[in-house]
């Protein structure tokens, strides 16, 4: 069945505006029905007999109560439109701030291409069948229990009749919903599928043209878009047979009524007119069936839309701050610590890293260096805590990162990291991620020690030029120094360049570091990098490889006794430099 | 030095973006069309089955009726005649149900056939369109459009369709026998309708805007989530989270305050409706009676009369009813259809053919700007025998990745004239001038698949054997295989389990399996350590040997080699020659080469 769970936490503050909206809609489909009582009045005595008065008494009430109708209905509806809407804005945005909670294990885990369909479409389903509910589908019950009650107080012995009809309208509704249920779960998932190849297609755009791979990523959406369709149909084809089935059931009914009717009014126990009075209940019960497959389809796709939000929430991150935080007090001279640890990424068989240890004086320089794969980015993560270690501690100041706030911990270190990644908006807006309330001089400053002034400086907007989502209106080196200077104008203590200069030239390159080292060499510093000669005056380097620690300590001295170091080394200064 | 290089694609400002990025209603409805046409026999079996079912809906009561008559009073019921009416009622509900059921089953393979042909359109039209169309989109919009917009129209079309063709004939029956009862009084009922249709047509119209908000809202909010989870490890760095939460509340407020203002305008048609159909209900009864007076109109007319107007309204309330449904549906197909309005890129005029090319470049006084007036590349010019090695070397933004983006015809330079094997490549088939080149890209695109299928995306034929060797020559063997399942592990772009480094390496290899004629490498090892690059490099000169090839890289030491190195500056060649004579000029190369040896 149908779990509520969150969903239902979040429509439990409008349950009494549901209740007093659909009670309204009642009431006016209520008027809805009084109205042909008065009409066979007006005509009945009225019209029949040229009778004005009666015409106008009646017409006027008639006039009356439609306009009181007219006025419940519409503010039945506008309740149903706010709560409807509000319901649903909430939901997004208690998803979305859930969401933000997750650690990057979660996100990869769900995928973002399935939580943007969860956080849109699936909300989107269930917002839509609280309206409808409260808009059309309470007709139905009513119409259908009220038609009921009044045949059953009409003749109860012909009602036998409908209470052998109930098993089989149970068994059906019954049917279509066990079997419609998994079809309506696959739907969304496959919806979630084609997401991902779309989402693909637009990252990858370059790559797909390049190979002329358009055919393939054709046919790819194509049979994922198959998917969906099959879903639907399947779904479909089930819904079909409810509207039909059920109004057979009914005209059985029908059938029956006027079979055995006729032999009760053979035997004297009833009147014709009470037949068609019966008939006529009947009917209304039958008209009231109309939206069924309508009803049944929304309602099984909500369910299966409210499980998948749930399941938004029931992943909860597993990386929390803790309860009682401890405060960064500075206290230490170590900027950053490894303690023996070790890691292996969730999913994953083989560890990453094993056994690491190193350290870094506070205002200094550590270099990380290796080959690819080795885990250099790895330890930047645990550094901001996106993982934690699965042995050993990190400590950041001295302190357990673990035993942190989590806030305190990445205001505490500014971050270039590998993949540049930067948002739609100004040149201004994307660095004062870094720092909200940025001067223009911290700007300033922050762009030339990126390297960044003149470039924007020779824009016309300057720093209110705008960037295109992932900023694909600039180069590559572009990008990263505009991300350097993001991580630049935070006021963080530690600075962190994971690989951050390896789309810059060497020249630009070399004016950054020095810049770095000029204007905010108080900060402790620790770079990755490929490129021996950006890393060879760090004040410690570590070098890495396959996840293990193989070197600690200067470059004399691993020159002297670490071999990938002096590999590395050799690998890039083979040549003879050339002096000028 | 000024900078002067503009920013690719500037000229796609957010405002374009924020622009509602649809079409006109005429547009839409002729969108719709090409596709419906296509199932004109199953529309017109439909048509038929709604008239069949509806029908004998029709007869029914009549027949009830009948069997009722039967029933003369106690001890007088006509079994016999009671047993046939019973028996044809049973064979006309039961065969009502079964053309209802005709109906919807085939109304619902026409819904779904023309929503998955629209997708495919509308995503084979995407692919086929320039890059600068992707430059200038959120992504989020776009899957927001294929995806949910069309869900949308999906779940208008398959039931609601129905109920507005069964309405239709309803209200056209009704219309004709009031006619036949009675046409002074059907244009006494009739004086509301221009009123009722007036006052439909106006909130349509003004709700149509508020529709068009709504589902761009709904754009606009996938957008945001879109971009910002996938920057997630940025917000999370920055914690941004807050902020991040904040942005989307003002979105999300926005997505709210334009549905509830569509939603509920649209809601207030139907009781209005309701409202003005009983209006006219009175004014007929009352105008009825006066004819009756006047002994111009029976008593049993009017009552029908007034059943039939009763019918006449009912479809139509029930379509104000779900107005809301059918217009954000309306505003879908405007947003998807939009994209189809978008020009492709143009079509070249294929006169030539490359067959198996020499390989053999030439540029010839190119200009291009993605931007007008903002020169990219100015007056560009170079001669690249057949097997010779190009390295393109200068600052960030002098314009190398753009005379890759030329050489692949990602876009069409503005004067000049490129060359492949002495053909014009104006003249040439895009897809043919990219099927010679490999690319290996800076930035790495992995898609949802297997390790294998990723590695295979340059040439499909590939077997295990040549992929898994392949692997090993890009020195992505090693931990391939450490991966949890080897080669069939699926991996994506947002794997963590394998570093950034490592998943250029990959791109390297599938490069490598593609087996190329030519070869574009725009930093292909920025990523990758050097002794690993060192490794590679091996595989990386057989792979180059006797092909052209366009290095563009950082690292000068994967550079020394080439035959020839151009350097760039602001779009212009600075500098020529090979490294020997470059480094006598003891000019820009000269200078850039040395930094690298530089200390702090």
């Amino acid at each position: 069945m149908l779990r509520f769970g969150r969903v239902g936490e979040y429509i439990r503050p409008y349950v009494f505006g549901i209740l007093i909206s659909a009670s309204m809609k009642i009431t006016g489909s209520l008027v809805d029905l009084a109205l042909p009582y008065i009409t066979s009045i007006i005509i009945d005595d009225g019209v029949a007999y040229g009778n004005v008065d009666i015409i106008v008494k009646y017409g006027l009430l008639m006039l009356v109560l439609s306009l009181f109708g007219a006025a419940v209905t519409l503010r039945a509806h506008r309740n149903a439109v706010r709560i409807s809407q509000d319901f649903a804005r909430d939901m997004r945005n208690g998803m979305f701030e859930h969401i933000q909670s997750y650690s990057l294990g979660e996100l990869e885990k769900i995928s973002t291409s399935s939580l943007i369909t969860r956080i849109t479409n699936d909300v989107q389903q269930v917002q839509q069948l609280i309206m409808m509910t409260m808009r059309m589908f309470v007709r139905t019950p009513v119409l259908a229990l009220g038609g009921s009650l009044m045949a059953f107080i009409l003749d109860p012995k012909l009602s036998v009749i409908l209470l052998v009809l109930l098993p089989f309208l149970y068994l059906v509704m019954n049917y279509t919903l066990k079997r419609t249920k998994p079809i309506y779960k696959r739907l969304q998932i496959n919806l979630d599928r084609l997401t991902v190849v779309v989402r693909e297609n637009l990252t990858g755009v370059k790559v797909i043209k390049a190979f002329g791979r358009q055919e393939y990523e054709k046919e790819r959406f194509r049979q994922r878009s198959k998917d969906v369709m099959d879903s639907e149909l399947g779904a479909g084809m089930i819904l079909a047979v409810v509207n039909p089935l059920i109004a057979l059931l009914m005209n059985i009914a029908v059938i029956a009524v006027v079979w055995f009717g006729g032999i009760r009014v053979n035997a004297g126990g009833m009147q014709t007119g009470q037949i068609l009075a019966y008939l006529n209940y009947l009917t209304m019960i039958l008209n009231s069936f109309t939206n069924i497959s309508k009803i049944f389809s929304m309602c099984t796709r909500a369910g299966a839309s409210g499980n998948r939000i749930n399941e938004v929430f029931e992943t909860t991150s597993s990386i929390q701050s803790p309860e009682h935080p401890e405060k960064l007090d500075h206290g230490s001279d170590i900027a950053l610590a490894f303690d023996h640890v070790d890691f292996t990424y969730p999913g994953d068989s083989l560890p990453s890293l094993q056994d690491v240890s190193f350290f870094i004086e506070r205002g200094k320089t550590l270099a990380i260096i290796g080959p690819t794969g080795c885990g250099k980015s790895t330890i930047v993560s645990l550094l901001t805590r996106f993982y934690d270690p699965d042995q050993g501690t990190v400590t950041v100041e001295g302190q357990n990162v673990k035993n942190l706030d989590l806030k305190a911990l990445r205001s505490a270190i500014s971050v270039v990291l590998q993949k540049t990644i930067l948002f739609s908006g100004t040149i201004a807006e994307n660095i004062r991620w870094g720092k909200p309330d940025a001067t223009q001089e911290e700007l300033v400053n922050a762009t030339q020690i990126a390297q960044m002034y003149d470039f924007i400086e020779n824009l016309p907007e300057k720093y209110e030029t705008r960037l295109s989502q992932g900023a694909v209106n600039l180069s590559g080196g572009q990008k990263q120094r505009i991300s350097i200077a993001r991580a630049v104008v935070k006021p963080a203590d530690i600075l962190i360049m994971d690989d951050s200069s390896s789309a810059l030239d060497f020249a630009t390159d070399l004016r950054l570091r020095q810049a770095i080292k000029a204007r905010i060499g108080h900060r402790t510093v620790v770079i990755i990098a490929q490129r021996i000669s950006t890393i060879m005056n760090a004040d410690r380097i570590l070098v890495m490889n396959k996840g293990k620690v193989v070197g600690f300590g200067s470059h004399e001295q691993l020159l002297e006794n670490c071999e990938i170091y002096r590999e590395i080394y050799s690998s890039q200064m083979g040549g003879v430099p050339v002096n000028g | 030095m000024a900078n002067t290089f503009g920013i690719k694609g500037a000229s796609f400002s957010k405002g374009d973006v924020v622009d509602f990025k649809s079409i006109d209603k005429v547009k839409v409805l002729s969108h719709l069309w090409v596709y419906a046409k296509r199932h004109t026999v199953r529309i017109v079996l439909v048509l038929l089955f709604v008239v069949v079912s509806n029908l004998l809906a029709l007869v029914a009561p009549v027949v009830t009726g009948k069997a009722i008559g039967t029933m003369e009073g106690a001890g007088k019921v006509n079994f016999d005649a009671l047993f046939q009416y019973v028996l044809l009622l049973g064979f006309l509900y039961l065969s009502s149900a079964v053309f209802t059921w005709l109906q919807n089953v085939c109304m619902i393979q026409i819904t779904q056939r023309v929503v998955f042909d629209i997708r495919t359109d509308v995503f084979n039209h995407i692919e086929s369109l320039p890059m600068s169309f992707f430059d200038s989109t959120y992504k989020g919009d776009i899957i927001s459009r294929i995806c949910y917009d069309i869900d949308n129209i999906s779940s208008c079309f398959s039931t609601d369709i129905v109920h507005m063709l069964t309405g239709f004939i309803t209200v056209a029956g009704s219309l004709t026998m009031m006619i036949l009862i009675n046409p002074t009084l059907t244009l006494i009922f009739c004086i509301i309708v221009p009123v009722t249709f007036i006052f439909a047509r106006k909130i349509t119209k003004f709700t149509r805007k508020l529709f068009r908000t709504q589902q761009y809202k709904y754009g606009e909010l996938n957008a945001y989530v879109e971009e910002m989870l996938t920057g997630q490890q940025t917000v999370k760095a920055y914690c941004y989270e807050d902020t991040s939460v904040e942005g989307f509340h003002k979105v999300n407020k926005e997505l709210n305050d334009s549905g509830y203002l569509a939603q509920f305008y649209s809601s207030i048609v139907m009781p209005i409706m309701n409202f003005l159909s009983n209006l006219s209900f009175l004014m007929v009864s009352s105008f009825g009676a006066l004819l009756i007076l006047q002994g111009r109109l029976d008593i049993e007319s009017i009552s029908s009369f007034i059943l039939y107007s009763k019918k006449f309204s009912g479809p139509i309330n029930e379509t104000a009813n779900i107005i809301n449904v059918i217009q954000s549906a309306f505003s879908a197909s405007e947003r998807v259809f939009y994209i189809l309005e978008v020009k492709p890129e143009a079509r070249d005029n294929e006169t030539e053919h490359l067959g198996n090319v020499d390989g053999a470049v030439e540029f010839h006084d190119i200009f291009f700007s993605y931007v007008p007036d903002k020169e990219v590349i100015t007056n560009f010019n170079l001669k690249v025998p057949k097997g010779s090695h190009i390295a393109i070397v200068g600052h960030t933004g002098a314009g190398k990745t753009t005379m890759a983006n030329l050489l692949m015809k990602f876009y069409n330079y503005d004067k000049g004239e490129i060359r492949i094997d002495r053909k014009d490549i104006q003249n040439i088939d895009r897809q043919d001038i990219r099927e010679q080149y490999g690319m290996v890209l800076q930035d790495t695109w992995l898609f949802e698949g297997t390790v294998m299928e990723n590695l295979r995306y340059g040439r499909f034929e590939a077997t295990d054997e040549e992929v898994i060797a392949g692997a090993k020559a890009a020195d992505a063997h090693d931990f391939i295989m450490k991966l949890p399942k080897g080669y069939q592990t699926v991996i994506s772009e947002e794997s963590t389990s394998m570093s950034q480094g490592q998943k250029q390496l990959l791109t390297i290899a599938r490069a490598l399996i593609a087996d190329p004629p030519m070869l574009i490498l725009d930093e292909a090892t920025s990523s990758v350590d050097t002794i690993t690059e060192n490794k590679i490099q091996a595989a990386m000169d057989l792979l180059m040997k006797g092909r052209t090839s366009f290095i563009i890289a950082h690292r000068l030491s994967t550079i020394r080699n080439a035959d020839t190195i151009i350097v760039m500056e602001n779009g212009k060649i600075m500098e020529q020659g090979n490294h020997e004579t470059l480094l006598q000029k003891k000019g820009t190369y000269y200078n850039l080469y040395n930094s690298q040896f530089a200390d702090v």
